[in-house]
């Protein structure tokens, strides 16, 4: 079972559009969704939470459509997100009383747990709680009733440095079960860089790959040479280029022709997830 | 649905007080000045606690809060309804108990002897009220919400003089025979249902 | 067994795991029998995907180096040392063609590169 399915999935806004969106979220890994803002993401990820719906194509999460199962489903994941919406005049206890009634497998022990670990006091207000607090509190209230898939939108703007390593450990251990899958979009994509198995970018409502995360970054490449290397022929290379009065710098798609063009008179290295997506929001260029 | 109401009871605990207090205040407002001030404390009390629980929803974002918790949206609606009732019970209890009171300690007020009949009718009112007013809340987006809370307001406070005569000439009329009263209160059932109904499916696909 | 990733290597994180692995396998650091980490525990251990790791023991295993076993993990396999042996004679058979190779740009001679040699190990005899 893949846990999320997305087919042809298109929503439209007067200013922009999700379009036609098909892919597989696999089970058991972790997967990255990035793009530059206003790709789409949010978008996406509403979609698969519930929180709007499509205009045309179906999204199955952990083996369900939502409007068969709503219920069933949100037993089963953790949802952490930018806009956490809480009661600003509670305290987290008081939170917590409210939340975990609805989950059958709420887990207070490690409930407590978390929050000791993220140093949340359980009597501090909502609305005393830093931005990165309270995704620290959403991710403590995800994780704590056993859910199998974890699906995060823009978790770590917010957070320091410090935990979101820490963040990166958490998110290892729990897929120490396979069984459990994440889905994490973000824009900050050194969190993604190491652990990501899997990667999806998106880019001006579209699917622009669903793909390995070690595979893509060794089917792209970045080229630094000198401005007379482009002419026309060698710029369709490029995904992206930036050029200056004293070089290029590029995003080739396919490593080995770039090699075979550029390789002995430019520097050639491995791209980093964020050249990925500037360099695709620059050129424009959209391609499979 | 339960967690639905203990939820929204956790909610709004710290603003319990306001509710006694407009029976407080629409008792003062209304009891020396009125024949039909059980039927204004009831009906107030009820629909300005009805507003209350939903305005601090709107300020908390609470479908967006809502839709990551395992409940469907049927469910949501079935309890704002379900609430709706509780609400407007109390209200209208609560205002029978104050001039129960008032008719035992204050005779000099020269309170009319309030009846069941005026409970059930009291109760109806709210009922209509809350069935036009919550798929109007539930259709609009927040900025939208808002302001159908501040125009039932200003309504209900625009329509208390017209509404009370129009209720006491009822009641000096006579609303005829009992058969009149049972079709009324089965068309206010059925509005109800109806709404709750609308409700649904407005809410149902709607974007958040 | 100690694995470091180094960001500044040019060889991509997965053969940078692959070849520590093999390389404290081969060096007999890790013997037949020894259990490795699971896939999952290796790869947040070293912070890095799950597939990577993943592909890592796939290719151990093909190499022969590797058993997995249904519900218990991977261990080193038991390997007779002589295939250690002839893997480690392989590798140093193509550092010696190198070697050759480098020699001759250099213009000496088969015996001089004997000799060269001779005196190196000799040196490295001494303490």
């Amino acid at each position: 079972m893949n846990a999320i399915e997305l087919r042809n999935v298109t929503k439209t806004y007067p200013l922009f559009k999700v379009d036609n969106i098909s892919l597989d979220v696999k089970q058991g890994y972790i997967t990255g969704l990035i793009g530059p803002n206003g790709a789409g993401k949010s978008t996406l990820i509403k979609m698969i939470i519930g929180l709007i719906y499509p205009d045309t194509g179906s999204i199955k999460t952990l083996g369900s459509e939502m409007h068969n199962q709503e219920v069933n489903i949100k037993q089963r994941i953790g949802i952490v997100s930018d806009d956490c919406f809480y009661y600003e005049h509670l305290t987290i206890r008081e939170m917590r009383r409210m939340i975990a009634p609805f989950y059958k497998k709420w887990d207070d022990k490690t409930f407590n747990t978390y929050l000791e670990q993220f140093e949340l006091s359980p009597r501090k207000k909502i609305r005393d709680l830093s931005k990165g607090m309270k995704i620290k509190f959403s991710l403590a209230v995800a994780l704590s009733h056993d859910a199998e898939l974890l699906i995060m939108d823009e978790p770590t703007s917010g957070l320091d440095p410090v935990f979101r390593r820490e963040l990166l450990d958490l998110l290892a251990d729990m897929i120490q079960d396979e069984t459990k899958s994440i889905i994490f979009s973000t824009h900050i994509t050194t969190d993604l860089e190491r652990i990501a198995d899997y990667i999806m970018f998106m880019n001006q409502g579209k699917l622009i790959f669903n793909e390995v995360k070690d595979d893509v970054l060794e089917r792209y490449t970045i080229v630094k040479g000198d401005m007379d290397l482009l002419d026309s022929d060698t710029r369709s290379q490029f995904v992206g280029i930036r050029e200056t009065a004293v070089g290029f710098e590029g995003l080739a798609d396919n490593r080995a022709e770039a090699e075979r063009l550029f390789g002995n008179y430019a520097l050639l290295h491995r791209p980093s997830l964020e050249d990925l997506i500037y360099y695709s929001a620059k050129g424009g260029r959209n391609h499979a | 649905m339960l967690n639905l109401l203990r939820k929204d009871f956790i909610a709004l605990r710290s603003s319990l007080w306001v509710i006694p207090f407009y029976l407080v205040v629409f008792s003062f407002a209304f009891i020396p000045q009125s024949e039909m001030s059980m039927y204004f404390v009831g009906i107030y009390t009820a629909f300005g606690s009805m507003i209350l629980a939903t305005t601090i929803d709107i300020k908390n974002y609470n479908h967006n809060f809502l839709v990551t918790l395992p409940v469907s949206r049927k469910n949501i609606v079935q309890a704002k309804y379900l609430s709706a009732i509780l609400y407007a019970l109390f209200g209208v209890l609560a205002s029978y108990g104050i001039h129960s009171l008032v008719n035992i300690n204050y005779p000099e007020l020269n309170k009319p002897d309030y009846s069941v009949m005026d409970i059930l009718i009291s109760l109806g009112m709210v009922l209509v009220l809350v069935s036009i007013y919550l798929p109007l809340f539930y259709a609009f987006s927040k900025k939208g919400a808002g302001i159908i809370n501040m125009v039932f307001m200003i309504v209900l406070i625009i329509m208390a003089q017209p509404a009370a005569f129009l209720i006491s000439k009822a009641g000096e009329n006579g609303m005829g025979s009992a058969s009149v009263y049972v079709f009324v209160s089965v068309c206010i059932l059925l509005l109800f249902i109806a709404s709750y109904f609308v409700t649904v499916r407005l809410f149902a696909r709607k974007d958040l | 067994m100690n694995i470091l990733i180094s960001n500044a290597s040019s060889d991509p994180i997965y053969i940078q795991i692959l070849t520590q692995i093999r390389q404290s396998i081969l060096s007999g650091e890790l013997v037949a029998g020894d259990n490795l980490p699971s896939i999952r525990q290796l790869a947040k251990d070293l912070q890095v995907s799950v597939i990577t790791t993943k592909r890592v023991y796939e290719e151990l295993e093909k190499e022969k180096l590797i058993d997995s076993v249904v519900g218990k993990g991977c261990f080193v396999s038991g390997v007779n040392q002589d295939f250690i042996r002839e893997r480690r004679m392989k590798q140093m058979e193509e550092k010696m063609h190198e070697i050759i190779r480098e020699s001759k740009e250099l213009g000496m001679s088969s015996q001089d590169l004997i000799d060269h040699l001779t005196l190196l190990f000799e040196e490295e005899q001494t303490p």
